[in-house]
């Protein structure tokens, strides 16, 4: 991360600047993490098929979400990119199947974990940096189907397509690149 | 409970990626939240998914995006008074919890399905085209063969039940999709009540299973 922000102790600076807006409202640290994430959420948002306006608006609301609900980030589960990847992710899902059936049903509620320590974060870094080795570690095939997956959301018929393999031989390749995932992430804690 | 037949990890792979069908992704929740196997691997799968998230490049965004952003958060949050309280339905078994991804939906009264087989519909608030039902079933009931022209997720939440290809107990799910062609019994002992999600339609086998119409539409 080029543009991390500057004097962070930990290796997951976002964690911390989510951490000091749950702490202390901090509107500063809201910004460096809104000029840092919003972009990328609108990208993958064009990525996976949505209009660059309906992309933009949700990478907003993804970002007030956080802002709103940064006392429920807790550090020692999920890095700072990890939560904003499932907030957007669920507002996402919320919207298509809003745009399918009318008006919004009320958020679930959240959970108020407790305090994070700074064992916590990085230990969480410390995941993102085996899962960055892990991915690279996928064959180029592997890499693929789980990129589709999530950037593109693709469902696998669509993955068959684009790859030209019939659609039981994805299933299973899936299953196998998730598992050697998964291995690899195991054989590095 | 500790589950012996899990979800693959291509389901667990679209569930962490927000590919489900709203039906699905229900009873791949319930399934989670009783096994620890299964939440680790969507766990490591999101973390894949920020990890994509933060290598992607920024889109450019509109020029007044920041200012937005930053009057958005001084406007305070609504306040949304009691959000949806559960409304179960009054007849379920006194010891049967519900996993909690249930809490919160609107459970129908139960039907008559099949001798000894009741059914009861799960309401989802954000999604009335998804197809989620109850199951329940006496020891030793039947459900008709039936084959799929979709998919079909079934999450065992208590008791157990047999299918051709093996033997389902609490914590477990079982999928089946166009290759599956299945009938069902209930295992002696227990009562044995299943969630179970469904996309596109039955294809129905024998006169019984005309039975299984009210639940999928003709």
């Amino acid at each position: 991360m080029v543009d991390a922000p500057h004097g962070s102790r930990t290796a997951d600076p976002w964690g911390e600047l989510l951490l000091a807006i749950a702490r202390k409202a901090d509107r500063q640290a809201y910004e460096r993490l809104f000029c840092h994430f919003a972009p990328r959420i609108k990208s993958w948002m064009i990525r996976a098929g949505m209009a660059p306006d309906a992309a933009e608006e949700l990478a907003q609301e993804a970002m007030l979400t956080a802002w709103r609900r940064a006392d429920c980030f807790q550090p020692a589960r999920a890095s700072a990119a990890t939560w904003l990847f499932t907030i957007a992710r669920n507002l996402r899902v919320d919207r298509l199947r809003r745009e399918r059936n009318g008006p919004p049903a009320p958020d679930p509620s959240d959970e108020l974990p407790a305090p994070p320590s700074g064992e916590d974060i990085a230990l969480c870094a410390e995941r993102d940096a085996r899962v960055h080795t892990a991915l690279a570690a996928l064959s180029a095939e592997q890499a693929a189907i789980i990129r589709l997956s999530f950037l593109e959301d693709q469902a696998q018929a669509q993955i068959a397509r684009d790859l030209r393999l019939p659609l039981g031989t994805v299933k299973s390749r899936t299953r196998l690149a998730v598992k050697r995932l998964r291995q690899l992430l195991e054989d590095m804690a | 409970m500790s589950a012996s037949h899990h979800p693959g990890e291509d389901v667990l792979l679209a569930h962490a990626a927000g590919g489900l069908d709203a039906g699905l992704a229900l009873v791949v929740a319930s399934h989670l939240y009783n096994c620890a196997g299964c939440s680790d691997t969507v766990a490591a799968l999101e973390a894949v998914g920020g990890a994509l998230l933060a290598e992607l490049s920024p889109a450019p965004m509109s020029p007044e995006a920041t200012a937005r952003a930053m009057a958005a958060i001084d406007v305070p949050l609504p306040s949304h008074g009691n959000r949806n309280p559960s409304r179960l339905s009054p007849r379920l078994p006194s010891d049967l919890t519900l996993p909690a991804p249930l809490t919160g939906h609107a459970i129908g009264r139960w039907r008559w399905l099949a001798p000894g087989i009741r059914w009861s519909r799960v309401h989802l608030p954000d999604d009335a085209t998804a197809n989620v039902v109850l199951i329940r079933g006496r020891p030793g009931s039947l459900i008709p063969a039936h084959g799929h022209r979709g998919t079909e997720f079934t999450q065992v939440l208590t008791g157990a039940i047999a299918g051709p290809e093996g033997r389902y107990a609490a914590g477990d799910l079982f999928t089946a999709d166009e290759t599956t062609s299945h009938h069902l019994q209930v295992c002696d002992g227990e009562e044995c009540i299943c969630l179970s999600a469904l996309t596109g339609k039955l294809a129905m086998h024998g006169i019984l299973a005309r039975v299984l119409m009210p639940i999928v539409g003709p």
